[in-house]
């Protein structure tokens, strides 16, 4: 349960040493560097600051990094892929020491060309693109023309004859045959092609006759008119065909240029990040202030790096001074979380809802042990926990990760030790398949009592920790009040209901009686406490009253969903095996059938399941957990440091 | 033996895995196309996409349990119980809680995750609400499951 | 669809009409991002000139269809910008008339070009919008055809006037006929005009009343600010009140009773005459700056942003054709938008003139 102790800090440097400090800072990612604002400026040093004002570099920079990763974008598809599989999964970076890494950029002056002809390239690919599509449109409309020998341009109408070329669908031919005919008007529909179920024709009549026009346009035609000098089809055709062979072979060319230039793209990944990082140096100057001699950086870090920051920074320069300071209220404090090992984690689950604020708990650890559980009965296979295990391990031992990606498979296989402890004790190892006495639906009861329980567990644990938080906050009155009168009368509740279910001594059932009593009376009452008069308190404090009882038989219901996922995971896989099963009598490939479908089956039921347990364990506490006392909304602590996209620098202390 | 008593069981257990079945996939078709309108733009968003689209997915497994559930009851794997007609309308009205509440849950649901792919058409970081919003059509998806399972034990043959 | 119905056939009927458009709702969700910002629009504004302008103009999606002719490309770049949207809506929309609709304004703008030309004997080329559904060589060939000139053929088409017969539109080919018809009886073009632009009206209003009620809603604002804003403007330059009747378009919720009881009022009496309609805030804003500036731009930029309120209904919609419509109306007034920009900064035109015009972009 920990939020980060941050300190502000506050860098006072000589002019002289800016340029080490803010590389310092960037290579050692210890402090989030924050824009100084007018008021803080002068309260604090009684000199007044100003802005420094932005060096025109940062727009020329600006420039470069894009440049850079247009290059690199483009290059990509033609750079030579020397990765295996594992690399797909996990793309790696490129390993590079310092020394390289700053050798690559000062060579920059070689490779400035570089955008221009790639640019250049591209927009000749396009136009080849758009010209190429062109053509095949052109070809295929031509296609069925193919047999018309005279000159489509002059296949138009003259003074006394109509002539369109048309097309129509073929089956409705005879239709328009007949129709013509009784129309007794002289006509003569010429076949050219039929593709596609399109009949492509000649038609001609007497040019005043509009009937014939009105009679054709019932069925449907697409009509072709090609403007004059179009020479006959095959012809145009050859022509086409051979722009579109040209263009072809000026885009492989260009491509085969571009496989050349894109033998080199590792330095232009270098040099990407190399200008981006410098960039980054730049940008932090948009937030300091300083006089003609003196700059001065504020921004954040955590209080137990306070130290190294200080020495790092003094083994540049003695010319700088570092102080920190703790936070003070109504301050926007960014928020790291700190947690052990075991819990980190599950900071995910927080992360996907929202940070703490920097005045609130870190809920990580107390929903930890609960999503732990939840998870394990919601899949509830020991099978399916050991794989899920297997695949975790494998995955954190074999791909490059990042943080959080690593974060992620760290949380399955705690959750795959959960269900692998539930599925043992239930015997469920995918589903009956090793004790064939496995009896899915046989502890129904047992596990609904359980899932509600635990529903129970989870939520007076919620109210406990809003009392804490509460009291923290010097609220007291409200942790007594509301969550003390609330908690008293949960436990009056289920003492008298314990007792009644359990046979308990009597006393506890009277015991249980009082407290029940109480904590209403006191809960009424704390509910309606904010009302002037006694009427509406009594109103308010009955209605709400009212409503948190049956919100809280609601939450404790929706725990049910436990039950519901685990049954659906054990039902399922042992239908799996019985259905398999069925198959194993089939002579000669009967138990290679048996297998594979055990295979698909059980797979697919894990993926959902797997993906099933985690949601609903998620939504338990984001709903029913959270709902109590977590308001979340804190912004991340994001240091300022050296984030590089393509290359990874080896030896990262050898900068000075 | 009676034969009216399996018909109504199988009646039940059709129903069960049926409608449910209809259900989800009327709901995951829903967010599969709007998903795909989403992919068209923004290929990168496949994966989050994908987990809502699995949402409305878990309706027509629950019909599916309760159907194998009436199946193993009555021995249609195997042997066949005997089932009187009376024992035959309980099993069918037992599984209609997972039968009618998974059809119509599963495609409210799937229109809930499908609005959660216009949320993060825009913001991708909140994917997280954008689950839960669904996430709560399948309470009562659920809470159906359970009714109808205890329904189902109550009877005996 | 249809919004009076109520049963439950019906709203499942709906329902599965509406889920035709999933898909294109999905791409149009993620589309809408691309639309230009109200931060953008400010950027542009506080630009010192045209240039730096037009670099706002080059970091949106209009960036695409630049071809480094600079400033003087930003036209062409809105057009083709708005003519890809169509495209692209008309492409996943499974009901083609949703675009054919909204685009038929451009057809008639087209005809009424064509008309004009041949009318006054000049060259039109250079004036169409490449935006219609409709051939341009397709429309004036079946001009010459309603002009009962049949045997010449036009120089410029190498469609022949039969043929396009057959390719044009039955509701084209009406109007076409009412227009010769006009002209011959009156040889008044303007009538013509009016014709072509209350065709449009009509046409959408049928459209939409049968197929979506949400666009009837945009619709209804919409005539209503055309026959506020003219009555008001055209009073303004002195038409009388005969004349004015001709133009009032039908269909809003602002009757033409009301208008015409309020015609011969001066600008402000006539506006307070309106405070009653659903339009009150536009109106009290708009008639507050008139009487500072004796202008009306100010409430006519204020109906824009009213328009542009209206389509707002949509970012509840799961899915359905709201969506696709919105995402092409907020398209066409973005680039109306820009462009002001860019002919204000090129005019030199002050910086709160521009911004008083683009009032449907700003501090919402």
């Amino acid at each position: 349960m920990a939020v980060a102790e941050m300190l502000k800090v506050r860098l006072v440097i000589h002019k002289s040493a800016v340029s080490e400090v803010i590389s310092t800072l960037q290579n050692s990612g210890l402090m989030e560097v924050e824009r100084l604002a007018g008021d803080n400026i002068e309260s604090e040093t009684h000199e007044h600051l100003d802005m420094l004002p932005l060096p025109d570099n940062i727009n020329i920079l600006t420039r470069l990094v894009s440049e850079m990763n247009y290059i690199v974008d483009f290059l990509s598809p033609y750079a030579v892929r020397r990765e295996g599989l594992l690399d797909r999964l996990s793309p790696s970076r490129l390993p590079i020491s310092r020394k390289q890494f700053e050798a690559v950029a000062h060579n920059y002056r070689r490779y400035e060309h570089i955008y221009d002809d790639l640019f250049v390239m591209e927009n000749r690919m396009i136009e080849i693109r758009n010209e190429k599509a062109r053509l095949e449109h052109d070809i295929e409309e031509l296609e069925p023309w193919r047999e018309l020998d005279i000159p489509l341009g002059d296949a138009a109408s003259t003074g006394r004859a109509m002539l369109l070329m048309a097309s129509m669908d073929e089956k409705r031919l005879p239709d328009l045959i007949a129709e013509l005919k009784k129309h007794r008007e002289p006509f003569h529909i010429e076949k050219i092609s039929a593709f596609a179920g399109r009949l492509y024709f000649l038609f001609v009549a007497i040019s005043t006759d509009t009937e014939a026009l009105t009679i054709i346009h019932k069925y449907d035609p697409v009509l072709w008119d090609f403007p004059p000098g179009t020479p006959p089809a095959s012809i145009r055709l050859d022509q086409l065909r051979e722009e579109l062979n040209h263009l072809e072979q000026e885009m492989s060319e260009i491509e085969k240029q571009a496989v050349v230039i894109a033998a080199d793209i590792d330095t232009y990944k270098a040099a990407c990040d190399y200008l981006r990082l410098e960039l980054e140096r730049y940008t932090v100057l948009e937030k300091v202030a300083g006089t003609e001699s003196v700059t001065v950086i504020d921004g954040w870090a955590r209080a137990r790096d306070a130290d190294e920051l200080n020495r790092r920074v003094h083994t540049v320069t003695p010319l700088a001074e570092v102080t920190f300071r703790n936070p003070l209220p109504g301050e926007d404090v960014p928020v790291s979380l700190v947690n052990s090992r075991l819990t980190r984690p599950f900071e995910i689950i927080t992360r996907l809802y929202s940070l703490p604020s920097f005045r609130e708990l870190d809920p990580t650890s107390s929903l930890a042990i609960f999503f732990f559980i939840f998870f394990g009965m919601a899949l509830g296979d020991a099978g399916y926990g050991t794989v899920m295990a297997l695949l975790s391990l494998a995955g954190l031992r074999f791909l490059r990760l990042s943080d959080s990606g690593r974060n992620f498979l760290q949380l399955l296989l705690i959750c795959a030790v959960s269900t692998i402890i539930y599925g043992a004790y239930s015997k469920a190892w995918f589903g009956n398949l090793i004790f064939p006495d496995y009896d899915f639906v046989g502890g129904f009861i047992t596990v609904m009592i359980v899932s509600l329980a635990l529903g129970v567990v989870h939520l007076i644990y919620a109210i406990m920790v809003e009392l804490y938080d509460n009291a923290r906050h010097g609220d007291r009155a409200a942790a007594i009040l509301d969550q003390g009168s609330w908690l008293l009368f949960i436990a009056g509740t289920l003492l008298f209901s314990l007792s009644r279910a359990l046979s308990l001594p009597a006393a506890v059932g009277v015991a249980g009686n009082y407290l029940f009593a109480f904590g209403a009376l006191a809960s009424i009452y704390s509910m309606g406490r904010m009302q002037k008069n006694i009427p509406a308190r009594l109103a308010v404090g009955l209605g709400t009253f009212y409503m948190s009882v049956t919100g809280f038989l609601g939450d404790v219901l929706s725990y049910l969903r436990l039950l519901a996922l685990g049954l659906a995971t054990g039902g399922i896989a042992v239908v799996v095996n019985q259905i398999a099963r069925l198959f194993r009598d089939i002579p000669y490939v009967g138990l290679l059938l048996m297998i594979l479908i055990m295979a698909v089956g059980h797979i697919m039921n894990m993926a959902i399941n797997i993906f099933g347990a985690f949601i609903h364990s998620t939504r338990l506490q984001f709903v029913e957990f959270f709902g109590k006392f977590y308001e979340g909304g804190g912004r991340e602590f994001r240091p300022f440091a050296a984030g590089t996209k393509y290359i990874e620098i080896i030896d990262k202390e050898g900068a000075g | 033996m009676d034969i009216l008593g399996i018909v109504l069981s199988f009646a039940g257990a059709a129903l069960a895995a049926g409608l449910a079945g209809i259900g989800s996939s009327i709901g995951v078709s829903i967010v599969g196309q709007v998903a795909a309108g989403l992919i068209t733009e923004e290929p990168g968003k496949f994966g989050q996409t994908l987990i809502l689209q699995a949402l409305p997915g878990t309706q027509g497994i629950y019909g599916l349990l309760v159907a194998f559930l009436v199946i193993f009851k009555i021995g249609a794997i195997g042997t066949l119980k005997a089932v009187t007609p009376g024992q035959g309308m309980a099993i069918l009205l037992a599984c209609l809680p997972v039968a009618l509440v998974g059809l119509f849950s599963a495609i409210a649901q799937g229109q809930a995750a499908a609005a959660s792919i216009g949320l993060i058409a825009r913001r991708p970081e909140e994917l997280g609400k954008g689950i839960i919003y669904p996430a709560f059509v399948e309470t009562y998806a659920v809470l159906a499951l359970i009714a109808s399972i205890l329904l189902l034990q109550g009877v005996t043959l | 669809m249809n919004p009076e119905s109520s049963s439950v056939w019906d709203s499942i009927k709906r329902m599965y009409n509406d889920i035709r458009y999933a898909y294109a709702t999905g791409r149009i969700r993620s589309l809408q991002k691309d639309l230009v910002d109200e931060t953008t629009i400010r950027r542009m504004l506080e630009a010192p000139d045209e240039e730096a302008a037009f670099a706002v103009i080059m970091e949106t999606s209009y960036a695409a269809y630049a071809t480094g002719a600079g400033v003087s490309d930003y036209e062409r770049m809105l057009e083709s910008g708005l003519i890809e949207a169509y495209r692209l809506v008309r492409s996943i929309s499974p009901d083609g008339a949703l675009t054919d609709i909204l685009l038929r304004r451009y057809d008639l703008h087209n005809v009424r070009i064509i008309i004009k030309a041949e009318h006054i004997g000049t060259d039109y080329k250079h004036l169409i919008v490449p935006m219609g559904r409709i051939d341009p060589d397709t429309i004036a060939a079946a001009w010459h055809v309603s002009r009962e000139k049949r045997e010449e053929r036009s120089e410029s088409s190498h469609i022949s006037p039969l043929t396009s017969q057959i390719l044009l539109p039955r509701w084209l080919e009406r109007l076409l006929y009412r227009a010769a018809l006009m002209i011959d009886n009156s040889g008044d073009l303007y009538l013509v005009d009016l014709m072509l632009d209350k065709a449009w009206f009509r046409a959408l209003k049928v459209w939409s009343k049968k197929n979506s009620h949400y666009l009837y809603a945009w619709l209804i604002v919409r005539i209503d600010a055309v026959n506020i804003m003219g009555m008001l403007r055209l009073r303004a330059s002195g038409w009388s009140r005969e004349r004015w009747r001709e133009i009032f378009i039908e269909g809003g919720r602002v009757s033409r009773g009301k208008l015409e009881s309020l015609y011969d009022l001066a600008p402000e009496q006539a506006a307070a005459g309106l405070l009653n309609t659903a339009y009150r805030r536009e109106i009290e804003e708009g008639l507050e700056d008139y009487r500072k500036h004796g202008e009306l731009s100010y409430m006519e930029a204020l109906f824009e942003a009213r328009l542009l309120e209206v389509l707002q209904a949509e970012r509840y919609i799961t899915f359905g054709s709201q969506p696709l419509l919105a995402y092409l109306l907020r398209k066409e007034a973005e680039v109306r938008a820009l462009r002001m920009v860019m002919i204000g900064k090129l005019n030199g035109l002050p910086h709160d003139i521009i911004h008083k015009r683009l009032r449907a972009f700003l501090c919402r």
